[in-house]
């Protein structure tokens, strides 16, 4: 479609009327034609015509060790958890899933083991997916199949592979809960938790004694009962292994640790006295594994 | 226990990503990477046909057609035609330009650019489309069509349509035009002219295709597109 207004061309899927692209052109693009292989346009002011050809699609590319928990470099990922792939040309554009877990996504699809992942996110450098639930533990094959061709790489399936899920780079993600309604979120129900301010963009408070925070991670193991992956979950299904927190040098037990939804997992905990303030350590072990290194938790 | 999901802002949060869609979406207003390739041709070009290895452009100021070699864009020719030339179709052996200007239709051969004929249709002749056998001309400001014989420039019928018909096409047994003084497309047997029905479409339609299975048609004043089923001329969205 010739936009003469607008100095681009748009391509619309014929079957369905998405919008595939839109591509710029020369001035007044007035008509514009097909042959066989390639777009040409009358670019009317410009006396000139655009040829558009198709770029052949790039074979895709997983980085070394680019298949790990999300928000994590660690190398095991468990069944059923949230996962992101690193590479290039994962995927022709980015596409977003509506919720529904689809096994293939604006062109790409993804296999663990032979099993096919449910993809949330595609991008030519990132795919965010949900590992397909498997019995097997151990070294196994990732493939990434697009229509340039596929990637073949390795990951090691685990029963815990936990991970924070973090606000930035660090801040992991929580809220703290406000039984009195002064919170700044959620009707006054919650604030979310991180350094006093709006220093990552958005209202965020510290953490102080007493206060009853809800962190998020994924990885953290079976559950009782058992959720599948590749639907939707709601409910509260806790760990079978302990979660140990330790915050600074100090030993919290979260008094609630489990899936609260599809793959997320959610730890509850009172902060107790004596942590100190600002930003303090975090780590979760579960399983003899640990989270991620680098995470901290803002206190006051 | 609290089961609320906090991490719209996290990195990790599927609502977050939902969130980010705009954000991502900007990013890629540059469009995803196509190549492209500009060449110069005559003045105000404003209409485009492939003959199966050539691009044929009409030149509406400059009075003449270019001709590209559509596999290295490079110039073959420029041919003389008539007045304001917008349309152009070709018929599996010749070129056929809507003259807006003089109100005629040139034919050249397209191997060579000789021309074969000039012939005269109805005022302000803007699109043309070939059926397999005949030359079909919506004229702009005779709100009518003119079916020519392809091979001989000889006049088959006249059509009475909408308002201002400014865009054609064939489906593989009916024409379609775009009315767009009308806002509507009608449908048009081929092989007889006859009317076989008028579909709503949105403002100023301008341009009309066909997929293999349903008419696109351009609406200019709504900035949109409606796709219609050929067979029953059913909208299917817009």
């Amino acid at each position: 479609m010739a936009n003469v207004n607008d100095n681009t061309v748009t391509e619309l899927l014929a079957s369905t009327g998405a919008t595939v692209g839109t591509y710029p052109v020369g001035s007044e693009p007035y008509a514009a034609a097909f042959d066989g292989g390639n777009i040409w346009v009358a670019n009317f002011e410009d006396d000139t015509v655009t040829k558009i050809s198709p770029t052949s699609p790039q074979a895709p590319y997983i980085s070394p060790g680019g298949v790990v928990p999300l928000d994590s470099t660690a190398s095991t990922i468990q069944p059923g958890e949230w996962v992101s792939i690193w590479g290039n040309n994962l995927a022709s554009g980015t596409t977003i899933w509506n919720g529904n877990f689809p096994i293939s996504l604006g062109g790409t699809s993804v296999e663990i083991n032979g099993k096919a992942a449910y993809l949330w996110f595609v991008s030519a450098g990132q795919i965010n997916l949900q590992a397909p639930d498997d019995t097997a533990t151990g070294t196994v094959l990732v493939v990434v199949t697009t229509a340039g061709g596929s990637a073949t790489s390795t990951v090691t399936l685990g029963q815990f592979g936990p991970s924070f899920s973090l606000l930035d780079t660090s801040h992991v993600a929580g809220i703290i809960l406000r039984s009195n309604g002064s919170g700044a979120y959620g009707g006054g129900t919650y604030d979310i938790l991180g350094p006093t301010g709006t220093s990552l963009g958005y209202q965020t408070v510290a953490a102080k004694q007493g206060d009853v925070v809800e962190l998020f991670g994924v990885g953290f193991g079976p559950t009782s009962p058992p959720v599948q992956a590749g639907q939707p979950f709601s409910g509260a299904a806790a760990t079978t292994n302990g979660v140990r927190l330790v915050i600074g040098v100090t030993s919290v037990i979260p008094s609630f640790a489990g899936l609260v939804s599809a793959g997320l997992y959610q730890l509850n905990v009172t902060i107790p006295a004596g942590l100190g303030t600002g930003d303090q350590a975090l780590v979760a072990i579960v399983g003899g594994v640990q989270t991620q290194s680098g995470v901290v938790i803002s206190l006051q | 226990m609290s089961h609320r999901c906090a991490l719209v802002f996290s990195r990790s949060c599927p609502a977050r990503g939902v969130a980010l869609l705009a954000l991502v979406l900007a990013v890629l207003v540059a469009p995803r990477l196509k190549a492209s390739v500009t060449y110069p041709v005559g003045n105000s070009p404003a209409g485009i046909a492939f003959d199966g290895a050539n691009i044929w452009v009409t030149n509406y100021y400059g009075n003449n057609v270019t001709k590209l070699l559509a596999s290295t864009g490079a110039a073959v020719g420029t041919y003389p035609v008539g007045t304001n030339p917008l349309g152009v179709a070709f018929d599996g052996a010749n070129i056929w330009v809507a003259n807006a200007g003089s109100n005629s239709m040139t034919k050249l051969l397209a191997s060579t650019g000789a021309l074969l004929g000039t012939y005269p249709v109805g005022s302000s002749p803007r699109a043309v489309a070939f059926d397999g056998t005949s030359i079909w001309v919506a004229n702009g400001y005779g709100n009518n069509l003119t079916k020519l014989l392809a091979s001989t420039g000889a006049a088959v019928g006249t059509y009475t349509v909408g308002s201002g018909p400014v865009g054609v096409a064939f489906d593989g047994a009916n024409i379609w035009v775009a009315n767009y003084g009308s806002n509507n497309v009608m449908k048009l047997l081929a092989s007889t002219g006859a009317l076989l029905g008028t579909y709503p479409v949105g403002s100023d339609p301008h341009a009309v295709a066909f997929d293999g299975a349903n008419i696109w048609v351009a609406n200019y004043g709504s900035k949109n597109v409606t796709k219609l089923l050929a067979s029953t001329g059913a909208a299917v969205g817009t």
